[in-house]
């Protein structure tokens, strides 16, 4: 039996660092922004990260205790472990290249996420809370799960590095910058190498995860289990994320180019997570 | 607190004016010896930059300290005393909290300043001239300085071309370790702005000229390398900000020459400044994907939006520096009238004690309840009739005039400057 008030907390300290986001972004559009606050802010939506982060692990330690199982087999376990993962993702990135300005995308993902996890678990009872089927208790399926979603949170922050790169590219070419954007922005080779090695990061756990996956797949449902519409779209991410990161490699590609096809290469990864509904293979455990 | 502030800056006086009355460094801390000597003098310092050479004094009563510029340069100033300014109390602290913040320089938002009114005090201190009140009133100056640069964007944004260009190139690069700096032209201004990359880190450096010679002359000076304008077409690849100033007619870099290079550079951005008018850099390039072209008047509009901002920063300073100095002198006003409020009272029990002593042999034994009630009817006597004045005192302490009013007050309650001084040595 558990409850769901270690996710409330969690939630709450996202919202927090969500709101303190939008008030920098509000802040920031007038060059009136005092500085001091404009620090005090960034400050605070990262005490929120940490905090929130520490207080969504308590959560799923006790979901996982309940369960008896890593809790990833319902839709909104899987959805609070994916934000789970994202956070804790972003906050290495943030320990080792301090991108504070993408703070005010991380906190609207990670918010909704937890949300719909926890608005998806609200109305269960305790019993429906703590039962999976056997199908879903193999060791496997877990390193394929966090492998991927491993992955995904890779293709996020790439994807926010990329987002700020083309507002910092606009900002630039247009030959007017403004001070009040551009302080807030990272410097453009900073998100581009950002991004590049976010995505180095990521590959080889998304090819580990969907490899796990597929092999798992297929000694349950031979060859067939591959044609599901999870497992093809799955594969074009990772078609995606290759050729992403061949052309960077080979072609030199980068900015604004680089930018749209990783933008898009999240795209796809967003509707591959909202496949499961007519996916076969992938069906969450409804109780 | 009788804060005399005397002197000239860039505004009041031109530079042959300035240099007239500027102190050598290494003469400065005889300077300020002989600023506290003068009579009524009690502490000073003396700040003698460039721009500004101001003298700062504690004083008691009327001190001219005009004169004493005068005397210290053993010169007849009165031809100069039209761009002496002189600051009294408020004006005066405001002045000092300015010109530490970086408000009152030449660039507004400046850091140098603030090293420097840090390295007056410093000389100050060392030869004794400062004491209780400069001390005060330095240290206050340093920590608002501080808060003005923290909390204001005041000192972030380009004041100039060069500047601009620094601020650009971090803008792109993040960071400037080992970018390529490709200088065309000889020019001045692109000198300059050279400088400014390599001094934040900036280089290799290449420089290219027309005639080779001149060049090769210019990157000596630098320790750059000479390039001819036939080479850069093989070689331009290789930087990462181009910074063109020649005197030539043509473009000297088209479209496709700067597609090939960053072609031959894997789309590594380029930052290119063209300072030349007419200009360098054909204006196509622009529309490669990677390369950023600023010419001489998008330079302009950053410094401009960026001088915008400064000047809206320093307005936010200037309000917060009133609220600093309406601050100060409040604590001051406060903290001065303490030792004052003590002696009072000390003065008033001194003389119940001594009352009550006389007193107690008429009266012959008493109960030690009788006792008690004698004792807390002369102490509570006291403190009333003493409430009021001392709550009066406190406000006085607070308003422009209290200097005046305390002295009144000490002469009324027979306080002596002595008694207010043994007072606070208790203290410590």
């Amino acid at each position: 039996m558990y409850s769901l008030f270690w996710a409330r907390i969690a939630l709450t300290l996202y919202l927090a660092g969500l709101v303190s986001s939008c008030v920098l972004l509000v802040l920031a559009r007038p060059a009136a922004a005092p500085t001091g606050l404009v620090e005090r802010l960034f400050r605070s939506t990262r005490i929120f990260l940490v905090v929130g982060f520490l207080f969504h692990l308590v959560s799923l330690v006790e979901a996982g205790m309940a369960a008896h199982t890593f809790p990833v087999t319902q839709y909104s376990e899987a959805t609070s472990m994916l934000a789970f993962v994202i956070a804790g993702f972003f906050l290495l990135v943030y320990r080792l290249y301090s991108p504070r300005a993408l703070s005010i995308v991380i906190f609207p993902l990670i918010f909704l996420l937890m949300l719909v996890s926890i608005y998806g678990r609200l109305g269960m009872s305790h019993v429906a809370q703590t039962q999976g089927p056997a199908l879903l208790r193999n060791h496997w399926i877990y390193l394929h799960v966090i492998l991927v979603f491993l992955g995904y949170a890779a293709l996020f922050v790439a994807f926010a590095a990329e987002v700020f790169y083309l507002v910092g590219e606009r900002e630039l070419k247009g030959r007017r910058p403004r001070p009040s954007v551009l302080r807030l922005l990272p410097p453009l080779e900073t998100l581009d190498r950002l991004s590049y090695r976010s995505l180095l990061a990521g590959f080889p756990l998304l090819t580990a995860g969907l490899l796990i996956g597929g092999y798992w797949a297929t000694t349950l449902w031979g060859a067939a289990g591959l044609r599901d519409p999870k497992i093809l779209i799955g594969l074009l991410t990772w078609a995606l994320y290759l050729i992403l990161l061949f052309s960077r490699w080979s072609a030199g590609w980068r900015g604004r180019r680089a930018a749209y096809v990783t933008i898009l290469c999240f795209c796809v990864a967003v509707v591959g997570w909202m496949s499961n509904s007519f996916s076969g293979v992938h069906q969450f455990w409804k109780p | 607190m009788n804060l005399l502030l005397v002197g000239v800056n860039h505004q009041s006086a031109p530079v042959e004016v300035r240099e007239q009355l500027a102190i050598p460094e290494q003469s400065l801390g005889n300077a300020v010896r002989l600023l506290v000597s003068e009579p009524g003098v009690s502490e000073g310092m003396i700040v003698s930059t460039c721009n500004r050479v101001e003298v700062l004094a504690e004083t008691a009563g009327d001190v001219d300290l005009c004169g004493f510029l005068g005397r210290l340069h053993g010169r007849d100033l009165t031809r100069l005393r039209q761009h002496l300014y002189e600051r009294r109390e408020r004006d005066a602290l405001r002045h000092v909290f300015r010109v530490t913040s970086s408000l009152d320089s030449l660039v507004v938002g400046e850091p140098q300043i603030f090293g420097q009114v840090k390295h007056a005090y410093h000389v100050a201190r060392d030869a004794g001239a400062v004491r209780t009140t400069l001390e005060a009133v330095m240290s206050r100056a340093f920590a608002v300085a501080k808060k003005v640069r923290t909390e204001t964007n005041i000192g972030r944004s380009a004041s100039s071309i060069s500047h601009a260009a620094v601020d650009l190139a971090l803008q792109i690069f993040g960071s400037l370790h080992g970018k390529c700096v490709l200088l065309l032209g000889a020019g001045k201004m692109g000198q300059l702005a050279a400088r400014c990359l390599i001094e934040q880190g900036a280089g290799p450096l290449l420089i290219a000229n027309r005639t080779f010679d001149r060049a090769q002359a210019v990157a000596a000076t630098y320790n750059a390398e000479p390039l001819s304008l036939a080479e850069i077409p093989a070689r331009g690849h290789r930087a990462d900000i181009i910074i063109s100033s020649t005197g030539s007619s043509e473009y000297l870099l088209y479209r496709s020459q700067v597609a090939e290079f960053l072609a031959r550079r894997r789309q590594r951005p380029i930052l290119l400044l063209d300072i030349a008018v007419p200009r360098d850099i054909d204006p196509q390039v622009q529309t490669i994907e990677n390369a950023f072209l600023y010419n001489i008047d998008d330079l302009q509009a950053v410094v401009d939006a960026s001088m915008a901002d400064r000047q809206r920063e320093a307005m936010r300073a200037e309000a917060m520096i009133e609220t600093e100095v309406e601050s100060f002198l409040q604590r001051l006003g406060t903290l001065d009238v303490i030792p004052t409020l003590r002696a009072i009272q000390k003065r008033a029990d001194q003389l119940r004690t001594e009352e009550l002593a006389r007193v107690r042999s008429r009266l012959g034994p008493l109960t030690p309840e009788q006792e008690r009630a004698v004792d807390a009817m002369t102490r509570s006597l006291m403190q009333k009739w003493l409430h009021r004045p001392l709550v009066e005192l406190k406000q006085i302490a607070n308003e422009a005039t209290g200097f005046a009013a305390m002295d009144l007050i000490h002469r009324l309650f027979g306080i002596t400057d002595s008694a207010v001084g043994t007072d606070d040595e208790d203290e410590k």
